[in-house]
This record gives C-alpha cells, structure tokens and sequence, in this order.
C-alpha cells in the first residue's frame, strides 16, 4: 500500500487561512515548507493527524477552542487534508463549531459513492488510519525520545502496529466469543448447573478484564507520575536553591545521595552473596555439612547404593543374602536395579562430597566473615541516611523563606507521590502469585486466571463442549506462541537493518541499537545525544514503515532544529532515502547545513514552499514577494508563496 | 496489506511443531489474511472460524 499526503486547506482556524497544494507539477519527494516559529506548525500537525485519524470526535470543548483563530471571531473553521491511497483519492472535511463546541467530519472518495458526512473512509484503509499508526510518520521529534525511553513501550508498540501483531489478538477474542455463543446454546443436562457455573465464569471474565484494564491504566499512570514528579521535583529544588543561592550545594547533596544509595545496593547485593553460602553463614552449617560428608565416606554413598553395585552383586557366585546365584535371581537384581541411584545421581553426590570438602577445609571463624560484610553494608546504609538527611535539612532551610507558589507546588508534589504510591499498592495486589483460594473477587490476576481456566473446563465439560473447548484452546495457543516468536524475529531484522542504517550514516557519531525490549535500548551507552536520538528514530521508523513494500509519507516538524551543523548534514543526507514523500515543516533557521545536503539527497526532486501570517511585522516580507503572482497566494490572514528563491532568501538578514 | 511474512512462519512451525495439519495453518493465515485487506462481515468472520476448528486434530475429534 502506498499513502500520499496531496494537500491540505485551512480557513478561519488558529494557522493562517491556506491552500497548500503537493500535487502541483506531481507529488515530489521533498516537500519543504517554510514557516516562522508561532504561525501554525503544530496546530497544522495536529489538524492533518486529526483529519487522517477521526480522532477529533473525541476531543473535549477546551481541546476545541484550542484551534480558534485569534484574529478572528468566527463561528466556524473548516480544514480540508488530501490523501491519495494506492490510486484511490480521498478527503476529509473537518469542520470545528466554535459556538457548539463540536466537530464535523466529512468524508469524499470515489470508492465510497462520493461525499458522505462523517469520518468515513474506505473499510479496507480504516487500519492504517488510526491514531497509534498514523502518529509514527506525521513524526514529532518527541516520538524519538520516547523510542529510547525505557519507562515507554513506543518501540514494541510500533513493532506491533506496523506488523499487525495485534490481529492475532484479535482472532483470540473472536474464538473466545465463538465459545461464549457455544455454551450458550447448549440445552445442558443439569441446567442449574451449568448456571452457576457460567454466572461464575462470566463473573471471572469480567474480573479479568476489570484488572487487566486497571493493571494497564495503573502501569501507564505510574510512568507518567514518575516523570511528572521529576520535573515538578527538578522545579521546586532549583526554585529553592536558586531562592537561598544553594543550587551547588543542593546538587552536589543529592550526587552524594545517589552515590551512597548505589553503594547500599552494592554492599547489599555482595551480603546476599555470602549469605547464599550455607557455610559461610554459621560454624554450625558447616560443621553439619561436613557431618554429612563424612557419614557419606563412612557408608560408601554413593558407589554402595549405585547402580553399578548391584551390576557387581548379579556378577558375583552367591547373592548377599547367601543363595547362589541363578540366571531368574540375576534378571530380577539386574531389572531392579534400575530402581536405585543411576549414574548421574551417583556423580551428583561424588560433586557433593568433593565441594563440601573444598569449600569448609579453609573457614575459619565464619561468622566474621558475613558480620563483616553486614557490618560493610550497615556503614553504607548509614551513609545514605546521611547524604538524605543532609538534603531534607538544605530543603528546610530553603523552604523557611519561600514563595506560595513553590508551596503550593510542593503541596502537589506530596499528592503526586501519594497517588504514585496508591498505584504501586495497586499494582503489587495485581500482581500477586495465586494463592489458590477460589474468589472471584480476588485482586490477584494470576488467581482469576487459574479460576477461569477451572470454571471453563467445568462449562464446557457440563455443556458438553469439550471438544470445541480443546480445539479453541489449541488455536490461542497456536496464536499466542506466533505473537512472541514473530515479534522477537521481526525485532531482531529490525535491529539488524537499523544498525546496517546507522553504521552509514552516523560514521561521525556512531551508535548502535543493542536490542528492543519495550524501547530501544543502544550498544554500549545509556543515553544518546539529541543527534543520535533523532537519528535512531528515523532508522527504526523508516525500517518499520518500509517494512512489507508499504510506502508512508514521513512528515516531520522543525526535523534539524534541536542538532548542531555538523549532524545536520548527516541526517538530511539520510532522511530521503528513508520515504518516498517527505514533507518537512522547518523554520528559517534550519536552512543552512540541513537543506542544501537535504535538497542533494532528495535528487532535487523539490517543492519549497514559504508561509506566513499577515501582520504588523510582515510588511518586509509582502514587499520582497515574487513578481510572478502565480507563485502567490494571500488570504485574508496569510501569504503563501511557491519557489526557490523567495524561500532561500525568506528571513535571511534575521539569522 | 498482506500479514508479515514473520507471523506466517511462526505460525506454520507452531503447526508442525504441534503435529497439526498443514491445512489448519493455511486456513488461520487466510483469516488473518483477510482480516488486514478488508473490513469482513461476522458471517465471514463466521466461516473463517469454523475452517479453522475443523482442520484442528485432537483427541476428541477423531475418536
């Protein structure tokens, strides 16, 4: 499937009124338009995304008002995107009521009739339109960090959008809503019993999905408090610090404090160590264990209770007992045999004896061993007291002065940690082992499953399903399984072709993708630079999207903005051949270095469009306008100028 | 859109692995086939399934 972006209109919206129009001439490669900071981008971005994705029929009235034009006080604004899907034409109407606070779709394309009102697109597009597909090519420079972020799931996210990974899900709730109707149907023997039983399995399902959706929701809420915390946290310190001129001295108490809480982890982890040795714990283990070993010298074990000795026995004239030896005796010692200590047990317990040696002949005093190393970790720990109280006293002595605001924020830091605490209780009880208790009320997700799995076994046996139960289970299995081993192939190829990518393009930065387990994870460092991040990001995307000979456009905002001129040429060499339309957003200051290597790369295969608002300032920019009025077009509140030149040129003597 | 070509291996090994019929994992694959080209009715939906659990062997089935 190939998905082209042909153009888009947009009147009496928070952007200036504007055609633009990427088919002018042919849909080009690189799509390049100029706009100054503050005159639509993002209000832009999201208008494409919300009319590709129907996603603005749930937006809430404030959301609405948002996309408002501030010039202007009109009732209505409508934006208008254009798509071309294979050889199909489609677009979408979006009408935002500013009075009514609601919004309109309207949907036009030959393959449905015409134009229809509603967000109605061709059935079989409806699967790349949605908000979690579409949100990885109309690409926002956050979407890279949180690629990389290994509290988010973008990566696997995308991995499972883009491959489809989720229809499998899906075919699993179908067979399952198969059975259902099954059992449903069925004129049971014992109808009370049955009944109850299915009451009880629809109570379990519905628990289950209560519990998944709160363990979901919860996970996600977590993440988002952790970084809220951070950053709320991040502000009171440095408004505190900055307050009592103890920045310094604050950031260096909390390295100290970080420092003494690894350390604690450390010294922690190396007591456990020792305290996994029976022997090195008390004398008393090792003398026990050294009893053992000489009780088993003393009494031949292994080699008396082996195999091997009644092997020797059947070989022997007479038997233990006296009796001599006869073939039918030998047969019964020589099958019973079998019964006793074979010869991997028997050299288990050789292993045994010889580290039981090797590890007790050299202790000593034992217990001076672990006391020194809890003694080890005590002086850790106090230490990290320290440094934490040496914090809470600098943030004391800051708070005695503060401002209400910082007040008011600390107030919310308190309620943001209480509910991230709630959450975790919440997630702990979520993910409690079964405890074998049947309860269908039951928090723990492990035992709900273990319940259904019994009253669905009851159902179908009361039912008379057994059959259709065990096929149906056999199917998820099979499901189930190829969800993992496809998604850990496809991330492996992903990995490989990504870093095939970056070994090219990055040979002046280099960086390496390690592995995708949630997020991308890189070779060898734990953070990237603004260079790297963007860099892996295009890779990762590009490869995805590519992936199965599908073409998406790749729509970028300001895609140089955060680099310096050096990365700059390096990504805009890579971009174009990552997509077959890129449509960059960028602001003058990202010209040099970025879109001449850009424009190169893209085999000048170019559009250059310049916008901008109307305003007190912009009379400069009116006066140096093109001759040609065909590359010209004006609004009521905005110019939009086609051409080289005028977009070269826009804004120079300002950089 | 056709499904990734990694999901068709996997499943076609868990098939085999599970000595399933080969025919059972061409019918899951035409489903999920279907299921990424069009938007299918529940009789479909319907008749997919049903071609599915019969190419499934277990005990009960061939007893």
């Amino acid at each position: 499937m190939r998905l082209q972006i042909l153009g888009w209109e947009s009147n009496g919206l928070r952007c200036a009124d504007s055609k633009i129009d990427l088919e002018l001439g042919g849909v080009k490669k690189l799509n390049l338009i100029q706009m100054p900071n503050g005159t639509g981008k993002t209000t832009t971005l999201s208008l494409i995304q919300a009319a590709m994705t129907g996603d603005a029929n749930t937006w809430a009235s404030k959301k609405i008002q948002s996309y408002k034009s501030r010039n202007k006080d009109n009732g209505q604004g409508k934006f208008t995107l254009h798509l071309k899907i294979d050889d199909n034409r489609l677009s979408f109407d979006l009408i935002i009521d500013f009075e009514q606070n609601e919004v309109i779709y309207r949907t036009s394309s030959s393959k449905i009739g015409g134009a229809v009102e509603g967000w109605k697109p061709p059935s079989e597009y409806r699967r790349f339109l949605v908000k979690s597909f579409v949100g990885l090519f109309i690409f926002d420079g956050e979407l890279s960090k949180k690629l990389l972020d290994e509290n988010e799931t973008q990566a696997e996210k995308a991995i499972d959008a883009l491959c489809q990974l989720y229809l499998l899900d899906e075919v699993i709730n179908k067979l399952d809503a198969h059975w259902d109707r099954a059992v449903d149907k069925t004129e049971a023997k014992t109808t009370i019993g049955l009944n109850i039983w299915q009451n009880k399995l629809s109570k379990l399902k519905n628990q289950k999905d209560f519990l998944n959706t709160k363990k979901t929701e919860s996970e996600e809420s977590v993440l988002t408090l952790i970084t809220q915390i951070q950053e709320l946290s991040d502000s009171i310190d440095e408004r505190l610090a900055k307050e009592g001129g103890k920045l310094g001295e604050l950031e260096e108490a909390k390295i100290k404090a970080t420092n003494a809480e690894n350390q604690v982890e450390k010294d922690a982890d190396s007591l456990m160590r020792d305290l996994r040795q029976p022997h090195l714990v008390d004398a008393l283990f090792s003398e026990s264990l050294k009893t053992l070993k000489d009780s088993m010298v003393e009494l031949q074990i292994p080699r008396e209770t082996s195999k091997q000795f009644f092997v020797e026995v059947a070989k022997s004239p007479s038997c233990i007992c006296g009796e001599p030896m006869n073939e039918k005796r030998k047969a019964l010692i020589l099958e019973r045999s079998e019964k006793y200590l074979g010869s991997d047990i028997t050299g288990e317990l050789n292993a045994l004896k010889t580290d039981i040696e090797n590890h007790t002949a050299n202790i000593g005093s034992t217990k001076d061993f672990v006391d020194s190393s809890a003694s080890v970790l005590q002086k850790s720990i106090d230490a990290s007291l320290i440094a934490n109280t040496e914090i809470a006293t600098l943030k004391t002595a800051l708070t005695a002065g503060m401002d209400e605001s910082i007040k008011k924020d600390k107030e919310d830091l308190d309620q943001l940690k209480e509910g991230k605490k709630d959450l975790e209780e919440l997630l702990e009880m979520l993910n409690e082992d079964d405890d074998g208790i049947d309860n269908v009320e039951s928090f723990s997700i492990a035992s709900i499953k273990r319940q259904l799995k019994k009253a669905k076994d009851k159902v179908s046996e009361i039912s008379d399903n057994v059959t259709l139960s065990k096929q149906i289970d056999l199917v998820k299995n099979i499901l189930s399984r190829a969800t993992v081993n496809s998604r850990n192939k496809i991330t492996t190829q992903i990995v490989d072709e990504c870093n095939g990518l970056l070994d090219e393009i990055m040979k002046l930065n280099p960086v390496k993708i390690r592995n995708i387990n949630k997020s991308l994870q890189l070779e060898g460092q734990d953070g990237a630079s603004t260079g790297q991040t963007l860099a892996v990001g295009y890779c990762f995307l590009s490869t995805l999207l590519n992936r199965g000979e599908n073409k998406f456009p790749f729509v970028v905002d300001s895609p140089a903005n955060p680099l310096d001129d050096l990365v700059r040429a390096e990504i805009a060499t890579m971009i174009p051949s990552l997509c077959d339309q890129m449509i960059a957003f960028v602001i003058p200051p990202e010209r040099p270095n970025f879109v001449p290597p850009l424009v190169l790369a893209s085999d000048n295969d170019v559009r250059y469009i310049t916008t901008f608002r109307i305003n007190k300032g912009s009379q400069n920019l009116i006066d140096s306008l093109p001759d040609d009025e065909k590359l010209v077009i004006k609004t009521d509140d905005g110019v939009l100028v086609y051409g080289e030149e005028y977009f070269n040129h826009f804004m120079k003597e300002k950089e | 859109m056709s499904i990734d070509h990694e999901v068709e291996n996997a499943i076609n090994e868990i098939v085999l692995e599970l000595n399933q019929d080969k025919k059972l994992s061409r019918k899951v694959l035409a489903w999920l086939n279907d299921l990424s080209e069009k938007d299918i009715s529940s009789s479909d939906d319907i008749e997919h399934l049903k071609g599915v659990l019969r190419s499934t062997y277990t005990e009960e089935t061939n007893k």
